[in-house]
């Protein structure tokens, strides 16, 4: 197959066939384990990331095994295939060889911290494991041109804001571009941690899933259908609506062309007008994005006609040069100069970009249907994604009314919460607050010491409000991956079980 | 710097001495500057239908200038730092320029957008000071971690830079006490109006200059207004600056009139001087302005359809732009309302009695006095939201509150209301489900802010001769006839701190007073009865600031003059809830009547109202739905305006 050929990633997996347990990693059986269960969710405690390995009893059969999302930031490829070893030790269930089956493979949105994983441990992916399907959400059905689209722009976007991040203006550091980069890490590619491009890891879990005959891109409203007997599966996002899905106005033009993605309140006129002000020189393609033709600019050097390559004073400036000293240059009126304010717009990109990508998240709900309990799997879904749902209804064999999705959130017993509990990552009303079960459990994939560090002021993960409400309806058992977290007493009666490398929560 | 103005004494070439100036023959000091400018904005050039009312003439009150322009309250740079240059600043005195009402409107030229900043950013700051009947001020210099010497510093001019952003964006700078105005391509989107790629300029839109420019009076009127305390403080900062952009419309007589016979008189149809930003809201692919008071195009019919008052709209209306939209939809409810109410006998006299015209166009005339009477309402209208103003409370405002500052405002200055403006405001404010939350009723006379109670520790009749001995020993008078007499901004303001500073001192000096002034406030001004999270000094007694004192001299309809003074007491409580701390500023404003030496009203925000607190800190802790991703990952904004204006400008 082509994927194992690629020697390339997973640097550090020398011995692959190691056992992960021996290098420093927990068991993998928590003690004091449940020899029976319905299902087990695993959340590994790898950083700031999701990575989630779901195990579904079976009546006389193997336990069926499903992965959601296996990234993190900031963490090497060595750790990462340790990590993937121990999910490959979990499925092989102690034997020392053979294929671990993953029966399903989820992957929620392309950001790094949700797919480095099938980089950096690519080999161990390759060689170990048995792929029984992949999902993914429609938004990365490249093989339909307005997908394409989307990411094409998204990349332009993308190499746009690194272009202006590497450019002499943000050379200076001004405070306006503070965070900017730490956004872009989601997305960027990067070699320091062999995480690789992130889209690649896509596009290797498209081709195991051709593989294995069963890739399936997911829309919303799809479902339920069975995962396993006695369990249904329901997708809820990414939202086919456009503008939930991004979050802002769409032209006719655009729906005409198929656009469904321009970078939101900015359009590609507007950032090339962005960049054009970092490189060109006048006179460049670039010239045309100035609000006023060269003769009306003034700058205090100009190049020498005699000379192109050096710079003189300009003798028009001195014309006006006594009223720059008497107010913009004015020393005692320096908190005044704008003279990085306009880059904010960089900012917001990246912001917008973000936003979009973690709306095309792949949105899951199980549901037992004897008891009727759901788990909720919501990647990095933002405000639109869940504003969404309000709206979706789902064709269930046996029901006379369609179900809507929301009754589905009032049962959710287990949710992940999104966005690594970021403000926006859980709506209140529409959201958290319909999930009104008693016994409801929370687990926060996230590394406050990880969040900490990104930006200039950190990374505001958990959010003190989302976390006091989710603490509210999920009393103390809301669980933080962090492994610097203490499990309260209450969440390991309520099935929770904790190692340095996992949490699992149990449903007997 | 072009010092046109200098003085001839200081010529130094010549020896002879000066000649006599011979005053009778001097011309006279203009009372106006005409400059040429868009209406709207150059979008409405490029239609047949309106290219011919597209340019008005800005009448800006005469002050000398120098090149920026430069003058007593703003002043123009017109540095591009996405360009890296300057351009050139006008100068509107050159005679080529003065001979022309300053220079041609044009997309091209930036000196005209300077002109054009300029002429809009005058015009408004002219409105607010004849509604107020006194000098506006800027803001201090206001430092989030500064050093504490800066703090306080006098902003003379509020500086315009008409060229800082290459984005859709523009926005008040407090921490810069700057406007900085965006230009940006336009939607590619070829079935818009606009030339698709264009650049579109937000200078050069009136409405977008006035929004802002409004933003930087109210900040310098009311500092705390920019503190999110509950779903309406920020939203009436947009709404009173989209209101203050829309009034000024009916100022353009000739579209006025264009547009009156274009609806046929009725301004509740869709027409150009309800909306807002109109090139904005179509560069950007909305198919229509970027805000209407009455109704908004509808993707899905393709047409303007008109909104209707929905009394539980504001339940749901959270995001700060949509929420300001309501109440400027009952303001311009009410206007129309009073429209009608003053065109009514015009119509029937053109009809025939019937009330009813006739199909076909409108008699010219019958344009022009309808168009009269509609500037004429819309300046009452704005003069009756600026003067509110003084009447709100000092920190945490809501629209319920805003509407008993107007009634209790216009109550003051017209006790007969014979056109019914009263009635519809209340109507209007009504049908939008605005009204304070602690009247017994919506009657004008519930309305009216409070007058002092009596306090049942005093003798009978004993409160208003305390009160008065109160203001007569603190010389209020004294200090405010100081004031009246300073020519400068400066002077004034300088002048108005030293008051405070006194009446400060005053009021803990007369502890006994105070104690009734602390009833009165519902504030914490002595030690009795302190509440716990007050800050105290070093008697023991609780810290305080006297944060503000306006005068306002104004005219009552029936012809005698009404002379008030304003006094704003600030205090700060830390309050401890569920393991959180919380700062929560409390305030009052008396209304005093100098004439009379007697308090008029007390505008409340007391420390002891329990239930305010505990709202304030509910908002305070649920902002999970408000919250934007730039706050997970950025942090507080430090350019709030910058990061409200970018999705809803």
């Amino acid at each position: 197959m082509k994927y194992s050929k690629d020697k390339r990633k997973g640097k550090g997996t020398s011995d692959s066939n190691s056992s992960a347990a021996a290098k420093g990693l927990d068991p993998i059986v928590a003690l004091g384990s449940p020899k029976k269960f319905r299902v087990r969710v695993r959340m590994y405690r790898q950083g700031l990331g999701d990575c989630f390995l779901i195990t579904f009893h079976r009546e006389r059969k193997e336990p069926f095994q499903m992965l959601i999302d296996c990234g993190v930031l900031a963490r090497d490829a060595k750790f990462m295939t340790q990590i993937v070893q121990h999910i490959r030790d979990t499925i092989r269930d102690g034997k020392a060889s053979g294929k671990a089956r993953l029966d399903v493979v989820v992957a929620t949105h392309e950001h790094k911290d949700h797919l480095s994983g099938f980089n950096q441990a690519r080999d161990v992916f390759s060689d170990d494991f048995d792929f029984g399907a992949v999902w993914l959400g429609w938004t990365e059905n490249l093989t339909r041109p307005e997908i394409k689209k989307i990411k094409e722009t998204r990349k332009k976007a993308i190499a746009k804001l690194q272009a202006a991040l590497a450019s002499p203006v943000a050379a200076a550091g001004p405070e306006q571009l503070d965070g900017v980069s730490s956004i872009l890490g989601f997305s960027q590619d990067d070699d320091d941690t062999g995480s690789g491009k992130i889209a690649e890891a896509l596009e290797y879990l498209k081709l195991r899933g051709k593989d294995a005959g069963d890739l399936r891109y997911l829309e919303p409203g799809t479902g339920p259908f069975d995962l396993v007997d006695g369990v249904r599966v329901y997708v809820l996002g990414p939202p086919r609506d456009p503008i939930l899905l991004k979050g802002s106005e769409v032209t006719e033009q655009m729906k005409k062309e198929g656009v469904i993605y321009h970078l939101s309140r900015m359009g590609d006129a507007g950032l090339d007008a962005l960049n054009a002000a970092l490189s060109s020189a006048p006179g460049t393609d670039g010239d045309r994005y100035y609000p006023f033709s060269e003769e009306h600019r003034i700058t205090p050097q100009v190049p020498d006609p005699l000379n192109p390559a050096t710079l003189k004073n300009n003798p028009y400036f001195a014309g006006i040069q006594q009223f720059v000293s008497a107010t913009y240059d004015s020393s005692g009126q320096d908190w005044r100069r704008i003279d990085h304010d306009w880059l904010s717009a960089f900012g917001q990109l990246a912001l917008d970009l973000d936003s979009d990508t973690n709306n095309t998240s792949l949105v899951l709900a199980f549901e037992f249907e004897k008891t009727r309990e759901v788990l909720l799997f919501v990647g990095d879904a933002q405000v639109g994604n869940w504003q969404s749902w309000a709206k979706l209804e789902f064709k269930v064999p046996g029901r006379e009314k369609p179900l809507p999705a929301h009754d589905l959130l009032s049962r959710t017993v287990f949710y992940k919460v999104g966005h690594h509990c970021s403000h926006n990552g859980t709506l209140g009303v529409g959201g958290l607050e319909l999930m009104i079960r008693d016994d409801l459990v929370a687990f926060i994939p996230l590394d406050q010491a990880t969040a900490k560090k990104q930006g200039k002021k950190g990374w505001d993960m958990p959010a003190a409000p989302l976390f006091k409400a989710l603490k509210a309806q999920a009393a103390k058992r809301v669980v933080i991956s962090d492994v610097a977290e203490v499990i309260a007493p209450e969440a390991l009666k309520a099935g929770i079980l904790a190692t340095g490398t996992y949490v699992d929560y149990f449903l007997r | 710097m072009g010092q046109r103005n200098a003085d001839p004494n200081v010529n130094v070439k010549s020896n002879n001495p000066k000649p006599p100036l011979h005053l009778p023959s001097q011309p006279q000091q203009p009372t106006h500057r005409l400059l040429r400018g868009y209406a709207f904005d150059p979008s409405l050039a490029n239609q047949l239908e309106t290219a011919l009312v597209c340019e008005i003439i800005y009448k800006v009150p005469w002050e000398d200038l120098t090149p920026g322009p430069i003058g007593e309250y703003v002043e123009v740079v017109d540095y591009d730092p996405p360009s890296a240059c300057f351009y050139a600043p006008v100068d509107l005195d050159h005679p080529a320029v003065l001979a022309q009402n300053g220079l041609a409107p044009s997309e091209g030229n930036p000196q005209f957008h300077q002109q054009m900043v300029y002429a809009v950013a005058m015009t408004t700051v002219d409105r607010f000071e004849r509604a107020l009947g006194r000098k506006t001020l800027w803001a201090d210099r206001y430092e989030r971690e500064g050093n504490p010497s800066n703090l306080n510093e006098f902003v003379q001019r509020l500086r315009i830079y008409p060229h800082a952003l290459r984005m859709a964006n523009a926005y008040y700078s407090r921490n810069k006490a700057s406007l900085l105005f965006g230009y940006f391509p336009s939607t590619e989107d070829r079935t818009s109006s606009e030339y698709p790629g264009g650049i579109v300029f937000t200078c050069l839109s009136h409405d977008v200059v006035a929004h802002e420019t409004t933003h930087a009076l109210l900040d310098g009127f009311h500092e705390h207004f920019m503190e999110a305390t509950n779903p309406d403080v920020l939203a009436f900062h947009e709404a009173f600056a989209d209101i203050v952009a829309l009034f000024q419309h009916f100022t353009f007589p000739q579209v006025l009139s264009h547009q009156i016979a274009k609806t046929r008189g009725d301004l509740g149809s869709e027409n150009l001087l309800s909306q807002l930003a109109t090139q904005f809201g179509h560069a950007r692919g909305t198919h229509g302005a970027l805000r209407d008071a009455i109704g908004k195009y509808d993707p899905a019919q393709k047409k303007w359809v008109k909104h209707t008052p929905d009394p539980t709209e504001l339940d749901t209306a959270l995001e700060v732009h949509s929420r300001g939209a309501i109440l400027v939809a009952a303001v311009f409810d009410a206007f129309l309302s009073i429209y009608q109410c003053r065109t009514r006998d015009l119509l029937r006299l053109a009809s025939g009695g019937t009330g009813v015209l006739q199909q076909g166009e409108l008699h010219p005339d019958l344009v022009q006095r309808l168009a009269r009477e509609a500037a004429k309402a819309a300046g009452h209208v704005l003069n009756i939201c600026i003067r509110a103003l003084d009447y709100c409370p000092p920190v945490d405002l809501t629209f319920g509150e805003y509407l008993r500052a107007l009634i209790t405002a216009d109550m003051d200055l017209m006790p007969e209301d014979e056109l019914g403006y009263r009635v519809a405001f209340i109507e209007a404010f009504r049908r939008r489900g605005i009204y304070p939350l602690d009247v017994r009723t919506l009657s004008e006379d519930s309305l009216r802010w409070a007058r002092p109670g009596e306090d049942p520790t005093l003798e009978p009749d004993q409160m208003e001769a305390v009160l008065k001995g109160f203001i007569e020993n603190i010389r209020l008078r004294a200090h405010v006839d100081k004031l009246r007499y300073k020519k400068s901004r400066r002077e004034i303001r300088d002048e108005t701190r030293n008051i405070r500073a006194e009446l400060h001192d005053e009021i803990l000096n007369e502890v006994e007073k105070a104690e009734i002034l602390q009833r009165l406030t519902g504030l914490a001004l002595t030690d009795i009865e302190m509440p716990e999270g007050i800050r105290v000094n070093r008697q023991g007694l609780p810290t305080f600031a006297v944060s503000a004192l306006r005068e306002a001299r104004r005219e009552r309809e029936d012809g005698r003059a009404l002379n008030q003074v304003f006094i704003t007491i600030l205090q700060k409580q830390t309050v401890e809830h569920q393991d959180q701390t919380h700062t929560i500023r409390s305030g009052s404003t008396l209304v005093l009547d100098l004439n009379e030496a007697r308090v008029t009203y007390v505008i409340r925000k007391g420390l002891r109202d329990k239930h305010r607190l505990l709202r304030t800190i509910a908002f305070k802790e649920d902002q999970t739905s408000t919250a934007s991703l730039s706050a997970t990952y950025f942090g507080e904004s430090r350019e709030p305006f910058a990061t409200l204006h970018h999705l809803g400008a």
